[in-house]
């Protein structure tokens, strides 16, 4: 019979990460704390990726004292003056998975309309924006900026295993070198968002191919998207070279030895990085069936 | 790898100074010496009884420090009732209030001991200056009592006929100790126990007589009280004293009608309760059995060697107040209560609802009673959820819908002191009261994790956070782990070192084991990958 455990001997033997070995290992030795709010504050991310000419979402506004908030309309007219935005996103600059992402895909009337069709009336954008500024979805719940940007319209190549979301792009890069990645698909349980403790399915992709090779949802084995059925090994990520030029690049810039970089697919504009982590998850492991001791360069003795 | 160098030495430095410490303290603990003409005892309380109702409570006098006794260490073992230590308000005497929450006859058992330095040398502390009383309380020392019946017309025959014309109270007072000590015959059985009943009939026990002797007091205008109390000296059967102190020249003066000790009693007496004639009271209990026994102790490794008053008496924590004992004993122990959250964070990688909310917890279970702790906890996490829920809808900020739930934490708890009180099963308000703060976050990280993750997640690692405070809970209630932490305070670097050993750890958590054991087992060992 086996047991319902492994033995650290045998996770040892694949080169699988624990998260104590991840944070003593890999976080402590090579990311410094004072670049931590480069990629927790997403309007520095930003900042740094059009610095270096990285291509991301564009900023329409940010949002940084209560008095704003009334003025919404007004910092969301373009410059030429030709009508207001009807599609935009707004999300919290220190938030995390996810958490206080509000998408308006048009308006109604005197109401914003998102992408299922609800209508948010002018009350609730208020309050929404004020308690991002509050800090409700923040790391920590410190005083928050709300970040308005242009909404991205995803590559339709995975909308047949991608339910009610965005599916993103992590890549896990390793001292400037690409390490791991994997296709972040959302599900019904994860209600839209792409992120694997929620619910989401995780596919790992080749690096070298950027091929998917199946995947991981709720920490077990998937071979199909489970809301779609739709098989989601040996698919290829377009644009991948791309993907991954800008990931290495970002992560370099952000002076971070040990990050995972999240990438969009614009139908338009191709990757868009939406946002940078320095404390990237293990699950991209089972995603992508193997240790990511395995792909660690040998250490020099 | 100069961290993990580092992490090493001082880890290990840190567990030989701790080392060297505790044994320099275990050699000289055990050549404690007490100084010429002192001697160390200890009185233990034996109690058996019945709880006839839910909220049935007894209350044990507990022995007060002196001029020359100094209690140095007390031990409570109460299984199955919530015990509280209160001090009275008139007499400032200590009691240990328990409170059974269960009736129907059930049998309880509580165990006490006390150790005790009875010092040839009186310490400067304790005692003072002489002391004015307040007009009340001067009445109250005058008071008529059911059996100390100041009023009766005996007592006032009695009290004129000593006293004479214009006698001083220090003459009434010596009249009515010869009156009390050579008058009234001593008897046992079918003595009269009151006042009157001891002057007429002229024959009485130790209670009697003492009660003769407050009455005449008091009906000479001489403020006077009882004092219940044990003489030390070895007795396996001892038995309860009971003595009388009056009051001169703004101080009170004890003295012992029965054993002839007219100005002052011997050091060796043991003060339990004042205004009392009895070291146990109670309310809905039968089936009262006490024992109690005074042993000298020959052997006392706790007895702490205090000798005069150097500066390094600071690193002695035994020479404290039990209750201070008591206190900073928890403190002590709520490292550990962090190194045992570390574990189960770290090692074995069960998520809980903030970091230190276990161990606080766990801490106030060990303050109150954890049954009645738990209920309240129970109230408090059901309406305060309920609540966050109903707050949802009028979308308020983070900080006053915080500030709100916290109100609707402490409106719970006064609520569940209040009727805790009204129903009579708690020994005190503290039994009660949970740490607010604490609660506050957990309602409120508990609604967020339940919205953004689902319920199941929540409910999971709310038990996640129950668990880990049980397992604090449980290190935390050991009487003896304290009492280690208190006789060892170098103990904390040993704690201190385990610490830094689990946040050096980078082996996997058990967690893990099965979380990538089918990545682990993906292929066969020999496999071509």
């Amino acid at each position: 019979m086996r047991l319902f455990w492994a033995w650290p001997s045998e996770l040892r033997a694949k080169g699988i990460f624990g998260i104590n070995a991840r944070n003593l290992g890999m976080l402590s030795q090579l990311n410094p704390r004072e670049f931590y709010p480069r990629v927790d504050d997403k309007v520095i991310t930003k900042e740094i990726c059009k610095a270096n000419d990285i291509p991301t979402p564009e900023t329409y506004a940010v949002i940084r004292f209560f008095g704003d908030v009334g003025r919404l309309d007004e910092m969301l007219a373009p410059a030429d003056g030709d009508r207001a935005r009807e599609s935009f996103v707004i999300k919290p600059a220190r938030g995390a998975a996810g958490r206080g992402v509000l998408v308006i895909a048009g308006r109604e009337g005197d109401a914003l309309v998102t992408p299922s069709g609800r209508r948010v009336p002018p009350d609730e954008i208020r309050y929404h924006l004020a308690t991002t500024l509050s800090g409700l979805y923040s790391l920590g719940g410190r005083p928050d900026r709300a970040i308005i940007e242009e909404r991205i319209l995803p590559h339709d190549v995975f909308s047949a295993i991608s339910v009610g979301g965005t599916p993103d792009i992590r890549v896990v890069v390793h001292k400037g070198a690409p390490l791991m990645a994997m296709l972040r698909l959302p599900t019904n349980a994860s209600g839209g968002r792409a992120n694997l403790h929620q619910g989401a399915v995780g596919a790992g992709v080749d690096i070298k191919t950027g091929r998917t090779v199946g995947g991981v949802c709720r920490g077990a084995f998937v071979e199909t998207h489970p809301d779609s059925g739709n098989p989601i090994g040996d698919l290829h990520v377009p644009f991948w070279d791309k993907v991954i030029d800008i990931s290495t690049r970002l992560s370099k810039a952000l002076e971070l030895g040990y990050c995972g970089v999240d990438i969009v697919l614009d139908i338009n504009r191709g990757p868009l990085v939406l946002e940078a982590n320095a404390r990237p998850g293990l699950a991209i492991q089972v995603a992508n069936r193997c240790g990511i001791a395995r792909r660690l360069p040998a250490e020099p003795e | 790898m100069k961290e993990k160098r580092l992490a090493l030495v001082s880890g290990i430095t840190l567990v030989l100074i701790g080392s060297a410490a505790a044994l320099v303290r275990y050699r000289a603990a055990g050549k404690a010496y007490l100084s010429p003409g002192d001697s160390a005892w200890r009185l233990s309380y034996d109690l058996e009884f019945e709880a006839k109702a839910p909220g049935a409570r007894i209350a044990l006098g507990l022995p007060e420090s002196g001029r020359h006794i100094r209690v140095f260490r007390e031990e409570f073992s109460h299984p199955g009732l919530a015990m509280d230590i209160v001090r009275g308000k008139k007499t400032g005497g200590r009691e240990a209030v328990a409170v059974s929450l269960s009736g129907g006859g059930t049998a309880h058992r509580i165990k006490a001991s006390f150790d005790l330095h009875l010092a040839a040398h009186p310490n400067g502390k304790a005692g003072g200056g002489p002391v004015a009383l307040s007009t009340k309380a001067r009445s109250y020392f005058l008071r008529s009592e059911e059996a100390v019946q100041v009023a009766s017309r005996e007592v006032r025959e009695v009290s004129r006929t000593l006293v004479g014309e214009r006698a001083s109270h220090a003459q009434l007072v010596e009249r009515a100790f010869e009156f009390c000590y050579a008058k009234i015959a001593k008897a046992d059985r079918g003595a009269p126990s009151d006042a009157v009943g001891a002057i007429v009939q002229e024959r009485a026990g130790l209670l009697g007589r003492a009660r003769a002797m407050v009455a005449i007091c008091r009906a000479g205008r001489v403020p006077a009280r009882l004092v219940a109390g044990f003489v030390l000296d070895d007795d396996s059967e001892a038995h309860p004293n009971v003595w009388v102190e009056y009051r001169i020249d703004k101080r009170w003066i004890a003295c012992d009608p029965t054993a002839g000790h007219r100005w002052g009693v011997p050091d060796t007496y043991l003060t339990v309760r004042r205004d009392a004639f009895g070291i146990i009271r109670s309310q809905g209990v039968t089936a009262i059995k006490a024992r109690f026994e005074i042993r000298r102790l020959y052997h006392h490794p706790d007895l702490p060697s205090v000798q005069g008053d150097g500066l390094a008496n600071v690193l002695v924590l035994t020479r404290l107040t039990p209750g201070m004992q008591h206190t900073l004993a928890i403190l002590l122990l709520l490292p550990l209560g962090a190194l045992i959250t570390a574990i189960f964070r770290n090692m074995v990688g069960l998520q809980t609802f903030g970091t230190f909310t276990p161990g606080l917890l766990a801490l106030s279970f060990v303050y109150s009673d954890w049954r009645t702790g738990l209920l309240v906890f129970v109230m408090v996490m059901i309406v305060g959820l309920l609540s966050r829920q109903l707050l949802e809808k009028i979308k308020l900020l983070m900080v006053p819908r915080l500030g709100l739930i916290m109100t609707i934490v402490v409106l719970c708890m006064v609520m569940a002191v209040s009727i805790f009180d009204h129903l009579g099963i708690t020994p005190s308000a503290r039994a009660v009261v949970l740490p607010v703060v604490i609660l506050t976050m957990m309602i409120e990280r508990l609604h967020i994790k339940s919205q953004e993750d689902g319920l199941r997640q929540a409910a999971r690692q709310l038990l996640n956070t129950f668990a880990v405070a049980a397992v604090c809970l449980l290190v935390l209630r050991w009487q003896w782990l304290g009492r280690l932490a208190l006789t060892y305070p170098e103990g904390q670097l040993f704690v201190a070192a385990a610490l830094i050993a689990v946040g050096r750890y980078a082996g996997y958590r058990l967690s893990e084991l099965i979380r990538f054991r089918d990545l682990a087992r993906l292929d066969a060992p020999d496999g071509a990958k």
